[in-house]
C-alpha cells in the first residue's frame, strides 16, 4: 500500500479568472489481476477455463476460487489454470429437478445428473454430469473417470427495471473421460 | 466449555397436528403458520400437568425456529408475530434460521439462555408452513439451503444431495436400496399410531388403498415400492416413498430451572447433553460424503456434557428427511459403527421396544417434516415417551429413562444434538 502523503488534504486556491483544467474522464483501470470472487469464476466459466485461486502461502489450490484461502485463511492468492479432470465421487439422477434445470428442459421423463467430482488437483466440486444414461442410474459407477466439458447455452438478465434479455452463457458440465 | 451453568429441564411440549393446510385445498381446512402455532399452544395449554402456571407471566423469551416463512408465506419477521398470538408481546422474540435445523437451534439456544441466568423460563418452538407454493417452488425454496452459487447452478435439489450421500454410502458400504426402503417402512408403521402425524398409514396400507382404488395390483409391498407409477423415483437412488413430507405444522416447549420446574410438572425431563456442530454447505467440499462431521461433532459434545455412550440412550428422533440420512444418523451418533446401520433396521434392531427405537413417532416420513418446527416434534416426542404418556400403541412398554434427538440443518451444515434424562 501506498504511504500516506503528509501533505494537507485541503487544494490548493484556484487563482481568480482561471478555471481549473478539466480532468480526464475518469474510467476505473481494469484490476491486474481479477478479484478472487463468484463472479470472476463465472467470467473464467464463460472464456471456458476452470479457474482456481492458489495460495502463496500455503500452496492450496481453492476451487472455486476464494478471497481467503480454505486453509490458513490468508489472503495471498494467485489464479492457476486446474486441469478438469478427475472421478466421480457420488451421484443422482434426478427426476424432480429444480426450476432451473426444468427450464433446460429436463424432466421426469428426462432426468440429469447431478454428482461431486474429486479432481486430480485434489480439490472436488459440484456438476452437471452429462454423456452418461440418465435412465439406468446403476451403468453410472462412481470412481468413473470423467472430464470438464463446456456447453455453450444462454441466460435470461432480468435488469433492475425488469427487462428480459438473453445473453450467452457458458456451462460447466462433465462428461465420461475420452480413453 | 461443555457444561451448562446451572441445570435446565423441558416440563411442558406441545404440537399441532401435522398436515397438509394448503391454500389449494378446501377453504375449511386452509391454515396459516400462525393458526398452526396457535394450535400448538393450546395444545401445550391442555396438556400441561399443572394448569394453573401463567404461561404470560413467567415466560420472559420466545426463541423461534423456522426456515423460510419469507419464501413459503411471504411473511417475515415472524418472532414478534408469534409472540403476539400467544400474549408474549413485549418480551424478546427471536427467530433462528439454521436449515432443517432451526428448531433444534432455538431449543438450543433457549437452553442456553436459561442455564446462563438470563432468563428463568422461555418458550422454544418452531413453526413452517410449506405447502402454498408449487412442487417445484418447494424444490427451490428447499435447496436455499445449499449452496447458492456452486451446488444450485448445476443443479442440486435437496433430495438430490441426499441421494449423492446415498450412493456414496452404498459404493463404500454396499448399503442396498431394499434397506433404505425398510426405514420408510418401519416409519410409516410407528407413524400410524401417531394421532399428530400427517401420514397415519402404514406402506401397507397405501399400498392397499391403491389397490382398492383401482390404480394396481401388487403381490407385496416390495413390488409396490418398485413400482413407479405409485413410487416414482425423485432422484436416484431415492423414491418418493424415501422422502419425508412437505407438511404444514408448529410444536412448542417450555424450558426451565430447576427451581420453577415444580410449577408446571412433578416429572421433568432434564437436558444432561446439548452439541451443536457445523460443516461445509456444500457437500463436494467434504472428504466424506458418507457421513455428516457436523453431526459426528455435536453427537461428541452431548455424549461428552453428559457423561454417557450411545449404548445408554433408550429412545431417539433422528433427522430422516431422507431413508438415507435416518442410516447416517445412527452411524453419526454412534448407535451403529459406520456401514452397520442399515444391516441394524434390517434386523429389526430400530423398531418400537427393541435395542434402540428410532424416529418412533414416524419420523420426518411419516410425521412430516415442517422444517423449521421439526427439531421441536422431536423433542415433544422424546418428552412423551420418557413420560409415558405416548399416545397409542406406540408408547414404549419400557419407560425411557434416557432420550436424544438429533436434528440436522440442509446436507449436514448443521446439526444439534440432545440427551434428556427423565
Amino acid at each position: 500500500m501506498a504511504k500516506k502523503s503528509p501533505k494537507p488534504i485541503a487544494k490548493a486556491p484556484v487563482p481568480p479568472g482561471k478555471a481549473p483544467a478539466p480532468k480526464p474522464a475518469e474510467k476505473p483501470a481494469a484490476p491486474a489481476v481479477k478479484p478472487f470472487t463468484v463472479q470472476s469464476y463465472t467470467d473464467f466459466i464463460n472464456e471456458k477455463k476452470l479457474m482456481g485461486a492458489k495460495c502463496k502461502d500455503c500452496g492450496k489450490i481453492n476451487l472455486p476460487p476464494r478471497i481467503v484461502c480454505s486453509n490458513c485463511f490468508k489472503g495471498n492468492l494467485e489464479w492457476v489454470e486446474v486441469e478438469g479432470k478427475g472421478t466421480l465421487a457420488s451421484f443422482s439422477s434426478i427426476f424432480i429437478g429444480s426450476s432451473f434445470m426444468n427450464a433446460k428442459g429436463y424432466s421426469s421423463k428426462q432426468p440429469y445428473v447431478f454428482g461431486t467430482v474429486d479432481l486430480d488437483s485434489g480439490v472436488s466440486i459440484s456438476g452437471h454430469i452429462k454423456g452418461v444414461n440418465e435412465l439406468d442410474p446403476d451403468s453410472i459407477q462412481i470412481g468413473m473417470r470423467i472430464q470438464v466439458s463446456y456447453e455453450d447455452g444462454t441466460e435470461i438478465f432480468i435488469d433492475r427495471s425488469g427487462n428480459k434479455t438473453e445473453r450467452p452463457k457458458v456451462f460447466l458440465t462433465f462428461v465420461p473421460e475420452e480413453q | 466449555m461443555g457444561k451448562l451453568a446451572r441445570e435446565v429441564a423441558v416440563v411442558a411440549v406441545g404440537m399441532c397436528k401435522f398436515g397438509n393446510y394448503s391454500k389449494y385445498g378446501p377453504p375449511e381446512q386452509i391454515k396459516t403458520s400462525r393458526d398452526l402455532w396457535m394450535e400448538a399452544y393450546l395444545d401445550l395449554v391442555q396438556h400441561m400437568e399443572k394448569s394453573d402456571v401463567n404461561i404470560q407471566e413467567e415466560a420472559e423469551a420466545l426463541f423461534l425456529g423456522n426456515f423460510s416463512s419469507d419464501l413459503f408465506e411471504t411473511q417475515g419477521h415472524l418472532a414478534p408475530l408469534m409472540a403476539e398470538v400467544i400474549g408474549l408481546n413485549p418480551k424478546p422474540a427471536m427467530r433462528l434460521e439454521d436449515a432443517c435445523v432451526s428448531g433444534g437451534v432455538a431449543f438450543r439456544t433457549a437452553v442456553i439462555s436459561v442455564a446462563s441466568g438470563m432468563y428463568d423460563t422461555v418458550i422454544a418452538g418452531g413453526v413452517e408452513k410449506m405447502t402454498d407454493l408449487t412442487t417445484a417452488g418447494v424444490t427451490d425454496t428447499l435447496a436455499a439451503a445449499a449452496d447458492a452459487a456452486y451446488e444450485f447452478p448445476y443443479g442440486a435439489t435437496f433430495p438430490g444431495l441426499y441421494a449423492n450421500i446415498a450412493t456414496a454410502h452404498m459404493a463404500k458400504f454396499g448399503t442396498t436400496l431394499r434397506q433404505l426402503r425398510l426405514v420408510g417402512i418401519k416409519n410409516h408403521n410407528n407413524g400410524k399410531l401417531n394421532p399428530r402425524a400427517q401420514m397415519q398409514m402404514t406402506m401397507e396400507d397405501m399400498m392397499n388403498k391403491n389397490i382398492q382404488k383401482g390404480v394396481g395390483n401388487w403381490n407385496d409391498i416390495w413390488e409396490y415400492l418398485d413400482d413407479d407409477k405409485v413410487n416414482p423415483w425423485v432422484a436416484y437412488p431415492l423414491r418418493l416413498n424415501d422422502c419425508s413430507l412437505v407438511t404444514d405444522g408448529a410444536a412448542m416447549a417450555i424450558v426451565t430451572t430447576r427451581e420453577n420446574a415444580a410449577k408446571y410438572t412433578d416429572t421433568p425431563i432434564w437436558i444432561i447433553g446439548t452439541g451443536q456442530g457445523s460443516d461445509t454447505l456444500a457437500l463436494h467440499d467434504r472428504p466424506d460424503r458418507t457421513h455428516l462431521r457436523a453431526a459426528q461433532e455435536a453427537s461428541r459434545q452431548a455424549f461428552q456434557m453428559a457423561g454417557l455412550e450411545p449404548k445408554d440412550i433408550q429412545v431417539a428422533e433422528v433427522h430422516d428427511c431422507f431413508t438415507i440420512a435416518e442410516i447416517v444418523a445412527m452411524e453419526d451418533v454412534g448407535f451403529f459403527a459406520p456401514g452397520e446401520g442399515a444391516k441394524a433396521v434390517e434386523e429389526g434392531l430400530t423398531e418400537l421396544n427393541s435395542q434402540i427405537p428410532i424416529n418412533t413417532s414416524g419420523g420426518l416420513k411419516s410425521k412430516g417434516h415442517p422444517i423449521g418446527a421439526s427439531g421441536i416434534g422431536q423433542i415433544v416426542e422424546v418428552f412423551k415417551q420418557m413420560r409415558g404418556e405416548a399416545e397409542g400403541q406406540r408408547q414404549l412398554k419400557n419407560i425411557p429413562e434416557i432420550g436424544l434427538t438429533h436434528n440436522v440443518g440442509g446436507s449436514g451444515g448443521s446439526c444439534t444434538i440432545h440427551i434428556f434424562k427423565r
